[in-house]
């Protein structure tokens, strides 16, 4: 016993085990060391290849489009996410995903289509690698899909835009189709500006999908921008409803209304009617869509009036106080015959402007060359795009030639053999608010007033608008025009529609004025096309609208009403005219 | 010598396991501006169709009975 434990106590070295076992651990280390600088140093290319395949991605962000809003920060088009559902055919049948025939049921049931279709038209061919099976869901319905767990059914992310002015704006703004790019209006016309591109990044994830590194950018995208609109959307709203409503009381076939801020020549209101919804696709029909105000001309009729004055006032060919006999109500000119509704005898321009007077115009008309008149007129931008810069403007028609009959230059001064859309009548008018300065229009809200052209001096501009102040008191032709609080210098037209070899029997009736006239701020013109009742003068039909969008928006621009004593001196200004 | 090789290694995977970790967060940040986002559209348009001018005046004139006075009802302030 005691034997043994002594042994115990005094163990012997065996050096050949020792050397086997250190050699052998040495050789194990020599062997990982040589491993680890194999895969770290010699060959490290291929692990980092693999490790790259499972944890690199390339992420993108979605850009959405641009929102559009009007001068006072109010969204007129908005683009909210959605997602769009596809399907993958091939691997729907790879997986076998029609097993279970519960799902597709659920599917097809939150997208409101039959099963039948939606079965079908996965299985039908296949090969196929993408279909759309429905697009533009909600983010819920969305979600809802993704927990059914299909194979082959997958959402990608797109987005809808929403147009909270609905109709009202509708044809202005424009719409955009179904993969995000404008077709029509502002959307159309500013399309490169509201789209952004995405940008694409290679990410590093870890294994529960968290990104932990930022690599390089694979393709530098562009951030959308926002687009301030000149609009402003109460007055849209309000031109809107009452031009609505115009329409239907005398069952025309369209109509279009423009207001202008005299100032800078930025466009406050631009409403058509018919108009549609831009929310709901469905059933659009073009005639509804265009922007009748820009693209849309027709014989101004004795709107231009005023502008006849101002070219005779200019060339020095009449002074302001000069009386013109118009008896006995109608003449003779180059064998034809100009006429009034009655004989007004001898009359100031004031009375030819407030009566409307075909033969008193005339007379002014002829008294200078014609290329006074036309020139006022083109330089008024008659025959010109107006700057305002959106697709299918028309720039009218003023005929540019040498010879003209007497009878035509008569003809020119009340208003027809030239055409004019709704925006350049708004614009001609603005041009006389302003004191003579014409400025290119504007859709975009400016920062500020651009520069303008003096093509009219001012005091004739002033002239003019004390002469039109008489149309719309007591004796005008507009007396439904007339705002109390605020004098306006506005002139009616009613024009016959021309048709292949002369005038039909449809009228375009108009309105087109400046308010106020003591401190002009807005220009109006209002054009009613093909009025069906019993009136069809412009006093009748455009006139009303006029007043209530006129004084609707001077008030929403909080501009002051006349008080007493300008009220006693405008009275002053237009019984001058009696 | 081998301490600071080894110290340095250490400091070397403390800063990038860091750099990992604000890198995720960064994104997790990002993930949420985007749903922000999504919600904020979501919310101007339902402010947008509560505050359109025809449904308040519709609920101006037709529920509260008010109505617009006419420009010579109006009565100026002047603040000096």
């Amino acid at each position: 016993m005691s034997r043994q434990a002594k042994r115990k106590l005094n163990p012997e070295l065996i050096p050949w085990r020792l050397f086997v076992v250190v050699g052998f651990v040495l050789l194990l280390f020599t062997a990982l060391i040589a491993r680890a600088a194999y895969i770290q140093i010699i060959e490290p290319d291929k692990l980092r290849h693999e490790s790259d395949m499972r944890t690199l991605r390339t992420s993108s962000n979605q850009v959405q489009r641009g929102l559009i809003t009007d001068r006072n920060g109010e969204m007129l088009a908005v683009s909210v996410p959605v997602r769009a559902v596809w399907a993958d055919p091939k691997i729907s049948h790879d997986k076998d995903a029609f097993k279970d025939m519960r799902r597709w049921k659920a599917l097809a049931d939150v997208l409101h289509e039959p099963v039948d279709k939606i079965v079908n038209k996965v299985q039908r061919d296949p090969k196929r690698r993408f279909i759309y099976l429905k697009r533009q869901v909600t983010p819920a319905v969305a979600e809802y899909i993704k927990q059914l767990k299909i194979s082959g059914i997958y959402l990608k992310s797109e987005s809808r835009r929403y147009y909270p002015a609905g109709e009202t704006a509708a044809q202005l703004v424009g719409l955009t189709n179904i993969d995000d790019v404008g077709i029509e209006g502002i959307e159309n016309a500013y399309d490169s500006w509201l789209t952004g591109t995405p940008s694409k990044q290679k990410v590093r994830k870890s294994r529960d999908g968290k990104v932990v590194q930022r690599l390089d950018i694979v393709e530098e995208g562009e951030s959308s921008n926002d687009l301030v609109l000149s609009i402003d959307q109460r007055i849209q709203q309000l031109a809107y409803r009452e031009l609505k409503r115009t329409t239907e009381i005398n069952q025309a076939t369209s109509g279009s209304v423009v207001v202008l801020d005299v100032h800078t020549g930025e466009v406050l209101a631009m409403v058509n009617t018919p108009s549609y919804n831009p929310n709901s696709r469905e059933n659009l029909q073009s005639y509804r869509m265009r922007n009748r105000a820009l693209t849309d001309t027709f014989e101004p009729g004795s709107t231009v009036k005023p502008f006849v004055v101002a070219a005779a006032l200019e060339a020095g060919t009449v002074e302001r106080n000069d009386l013109i006999n118009t008896s006995p109500g109608w003449m003779r000119v180059g064998g034809r015959q100009v006429r009034d509704t009655i004989n007004y005898g001898n009359m100031t321009l004031d009375k030819i402007l407030v009566k409307s007077s075909n033969v008193g115009i005339s007379k002014v008309s002829l008294s200078m060359p014609v290329q006074e008149l036309l020139g006022t007129y083109q330089s008024m931008g008659l025959g010109n795009y107006s700057g305002i810069n959106l697709a299918g403007e028309s720039a009218g028609l003023i005929h540019d030639r040498r010879r003209w009959s007497d009878f035509e230059r008569a003809t020119l001064s009340y208003g027809y053999g030239l055409t004019a859309t709704p925006l350049q009548l708004a614009r001609m008018y603005a041009t006389l608010g302003s004191g003579g300065v014409l400025y290119p229009v504007s859709i975009l809200k400016l920062k500020q007033a651009p520069r303008g052209e003096q093509v009219i001096s001012e005091q004739t501009a002033k002239d003019v608008m004390e002469m039109m102040v008489g149309v719309t008191e007591r004796g005008g032709t507009a007396t439904k025009a007339h705002i109390d609080g605020y004098p306006i210098a506005g002139k009616t037209g009613t024009s016959r529609k021309s048709i292949a070899g002369g005038y039909g029997d449809d009228y375009v009736s108009l309105f087109a004025g400046v308010a106020p006239v003591h401190n002009p701020r807005l220009a109006i013109s209002i054009v009613v096309n093909e009025p069906k009742g019993d009136r069809y003068h412009g006093g009748d039909v455009a006139g009303p609208a006029f007043a209530k969008i006129m004084s609707g928006a001077l008030q929403m621009l909080n501009v002051e009403p006349l008080n007493e004593k300008e009220k006693v001196e405008l009275a002053a200004i237009a019984r001058r005219a009696e | 010598m081998s301490m600071v090789v080894l110290i340095n290694a250490v400091g070397v995977v403390y800063t990038s396991h860091a750099t990992r970790k604000l890198t995720s967060q960064m994104d997790h940040l990002l993930q949420e501006r985007d749903r922000l986002d999504i919600e904020w559209r979501n919310l101007l348009l339902e402010e947008q169709s509560k505050s359109e001018h025809s449904r308040v005046t519709r609920i101006a004139t037709k529920d509260l009975k008010m109505m617009r006075p006419l420009p010579k009802e109006e009565v100026v302030i002047r603040l000096p």
